[in-house]
């Protein structure tokens, strides 16, 4: 690639960087992984920038972030095996209006019902985007897209009370 | 206090994070540089093998994959069913279907999709691991295979498709070579025939056996169109099993690649 196509590609970066970010903090939970997943996806959107720069780059690129996102968890669920339950202290739970809230909240969401919520209802995608990007039918976001957002619904009922 | 978990979602505070876009770049072209290093030393190696195995009688590739680099095209593979024609879909190509591999890595034999190699050699194919996830990714010349997307195999439904995947070959390929989308899945064993339809025409895709009779079968093929990014030809993407000459059931795009 040349210096104009490196340029072209950087201000891509600079501009869909920071919705790419939350996405993946979003999905993961952790800023460090979520920064690591943007830039793995980035890197191999770049290697094939030639390609795909006339297209839509950016729904590809948050379609590598979901692969990526997914195929980091298969590969801990493999690496992850051992008798001994390492033991963690509970998240302490916070107010609403810290960050931390709101991934204790999406935490409790099955893998499937939090990407869908993500994308459908942060990133903005419809239905059949988000299919594609998941790789799902349509049927299954938008009974997952129900299902998910029901239950942070009432999740957040339910620390709310507690909270107030 | 935010009331909805919508609002929580788009207003939240993050903590900060960042990308570097120079880091990116140069971490690609790091990338770029080994992957081409690699394909010189594959090339190197190759050359050696051909010029040691002319020269020394009964020395060479031993695996029945190591095909030639240019495989007699239109040759009907053995492990492949013929499918009867219906609607003149066209001829399935013809890669040598069946490589093998170190057994802790996959389970039955590796299916191999077609003979495009990216710049490393490998092959795109298909397999089940022995854990039963069902995955589509790349053999390399010495049989060993690299997942790019996997899923948990189920039997497939007697009436409708099993498992399903819309892949292509994830980049590195040779300047020009068109990353074209393979269509592949599972079906119940007494399907005859599964047809690909896309937008350039049908296409039929083969049909082989699972290691386990309760998986039924897969199917797989290259259907020379480019993977969807976006509605533009959903419509016209979809595919039809038959049971002789009668359709048995057909799935919509992402009916198809959804399960």
């Amino acid at each position: 690639m040349g210096r104009a196509d490196d340029e072209e590609f950087a201000d891509f970066v600079q501009v869909s960087s920071a919705r790419l970010l939350r996405t993946a903090w979003l999905l993961c939970g952790n800023p460090v992984h979520a920064e690591e997943l943007v830039q793995a996806a980035l890197e191999r959107v770049y290697l094939k920038w030639g390609r795909i720069r006339d297209g839509e780059p950016l729904a590809y690129t948050r379609r590598v972030v979901v692969n990526l996102h997914a195929d980091s968890l298969r590969r801990a669920r493999r690496e992850q095996l051992t008798d001994a339950v390492p033991e963690h202290a509970a998240p302490a739970v916070t107010g609403p209006e810290e960050g931390d809230y709101l991934q204790h909240l999406l935490r409790q969401l099955p893998l499937r019902e939090r990407q869908v919520v993500v994308l459908r209802h942060y990133v903005g995608e419809s239905e059949a985007q988000a299919a594609f990007t998941l790789g799902v039918s349509v049927g299954t976001v938008k009974s997952s897209a129900s299902r998910g957002l029901a239950r942070l619904r009432a999740l957040h009922a339910q620390e709310g009370s507690h909270v107030r | 206090m935010f009331d909805d978990v919508l609002d929580l979602l788009e207003r939240a505070p993050e903590p900060v994070m960042r990308v570097d876009p120079s880091r990116i770049i140069s971490a690609g072209n790091r990338t770029r540089r080994r992957r081409r290093r690699l394909t010189l030393m594959v090339s190197a190696a190759a050359a050696i093998g051909i010029a040691g195995s002319s020269i020394i009688t009964g020395w060479g590739p031993a695996r029945q994959d190591m095909t030639p680099a240019s495989p007699a095209r239109g040759t009907a593979p053995t492990t492949l069913t013929s499918p009867t024609t219906l609607t003149s879909p066209t001829t399935p190509t013809t890669p040598s279907d069946v490589a093998e591999t170190g057994a802790e890595q996959t389970w039955g034999p590796v299916h191999v999709m077609s003979q495009q190699r990216n710049r490393q050699g490998q092959r795109p194919a298909l397999y089940l691991t022995p854990d039963r996830m069902f995955c589509i990714g790349t053999v390399d010349a010495e049989g060993a295979v690299t997942p790019s997307v996997c899923r948990q195999i189920k039997a497939p439904p007697p009436d409708d498709f099993g498992t399903g995947y819309a892949w292509s070959m994830d980049g590195d390929l040779p300047t020009g070579a068109a990353a074209n989308e393979f269509a592949a899945g599972t079906v119940a064993r007494d399907i005859t025939k599964v047809v690909v339809r896309t937008e350039r025409g049908d296409v039929t895709a083969h049909l082989t056996r699972a290691p386990d009779p309760e998986l039924g079968q897969f199917y797989w093929v290259e259907t020379g169109v480019p993977v969807l990014t976006s509605d533009k030809h959903l419509k016209d993407r979809s595919r039809v099993a038959y049971r002789g000459t009668k359709v048995a059931f057909s799935c919509g795009y992402y009916e198809c690649v959804g399960k």
